[in-house]
């Protein structure tokens, strides 16, 4: 299945739930939020969140400047 | 009623049905109070003060500095070393002399947020720090205030309206991960339209609500300077959050 991850396209072979894609992609989630199709996904929800095809990942690291 | 100057001082805010004499009374009995007189702060408060909203409180405890006019519009050369909050109230002031404002030079913190927080019908948080972002949300969330929080770092922005009345998710929902950010304005740099488009969404959105209109509440807005491209995410409430979660919860 096609996933994609900030606008970049990525091709899935196996079944695989939010929390293994963000490992398999070795992302960095400290101080980042994941959002899955416009909805931002809390971190006690990645493993039960199952990916399907054609779903759009964002990823958003934490800014505090201003 | 409204009184001749302020008509005309007014006029193309009244000019608009979306605002109108009415919406101009609304904005001139308003409090908001501004926390951070930086990048955000500056365009966000300058706004509100040329708007005529009736009652601004500015919260900073820095002073000014010969990297910050980069950004920092309401500050000039002359003020290198003098308190932020004292010259943006100078520079309000002679922008508009129909509003009261009150400039705090401190910092915000847990003993005088609640205080604070508690005078005013909405929040902006312009801070550059997470630290103070946790506890102006933890404040507000405290004392049901609405909040308009907004950052912004190289050229990416990020801005999002929390009400403590609704069931979305709030800052700490967001970033639960208390870790203090590496980078800021002043080691990984600023584009300055950037935070100035940020400051000014913050203001755009403090008058849509100072006027009746409904705000996209729970969306976290992510602007980028280099693709022009704003993007929305939805920010649920997460049960476990220790502010806004479970029994802290307002609403359901």
């Amino acid at each position: 299945m096609r996933i994609q991850i900030n606008d970049k396209d990525f091709e899935i072979t196996e079944k695989s739930n939010l929390s293994q894609l963000l490992s398999a992609q070795n992302v960095d989630t400290s101080a980042v939020a994941v959002a899955l199709n416009g909805q931002i996904i809390h971190r006690e929800q990645w493993q039960q969140t199952e990916l399907k095809d054609n779903d759009t990942i964002t990823l958003v690291q934490a800014v505090a400047g201003g | 009623m409204l009184s001749n100057e302020q008509l005309l001082r007014y006029s193309s805010n009244i000019l608009m049905k979306e605002i109108g004499e009415v919406g101009q009374q609304h904005l001139l009995k308003s409090h908001v109070l501004i926390i951070g007189l930086g990048g955000l702060g500056c365009p966000a408060s300058q706004y509100l003060a040329s708007s005529g909203v009736g009652q601004i409180t500015l919260v900073d405890h820095d002073t000014v500095s010969l990297s910050n006019l980069q950004r920092q519009t309401l500050y000039s050369s002359d003020d290198i070393g003098l308190s932020k909050a004292r010259q943006a109230g100078h520079s309000l002031s002679r922008l508009n002399s129909d509003i009261r404002i009150t400039a705090l030079e401190d910092q915000a913190c847990e003993e005088n947020l609640d205080a604070l927080v508690e005078q005013a019908d909405l929040v902006l948080d312009c801070t550059d720090n997470r630290e103070t972002r946790y506890l102006i949300n933890q404040s507000c969330y405290r004392l049901n205030t609405p909040l308009i929080s907004a950052a912004a770092r190289g050229f990416n922005g990020q801005l999002i309206a929390l009400n403590p009345e609704q069931s979305h998710g709030c800052y700490q929902c967001l970033y639960p991960d208390a870790v203090t950010e590496p980078l800021n304005c002043s080691n990984a740099g600023i584009a300055a339209p950037v935070v100035g488009i940020m400051g000014s969404s913050q203001a755009l959105q403090a008058i849509n609500y100072f006027t009746g209109h409904e705000l996209a509440w729970g969306y976290l807005q992510t602007f980028n300077g280099l693709s022009q491209n704003w993007q929305q995410l939805y920010l649920p409430r997460a049960a476990s959050c220790p502010v806004c979660g479970g029994q802290n919860a307002h609403s359901n």
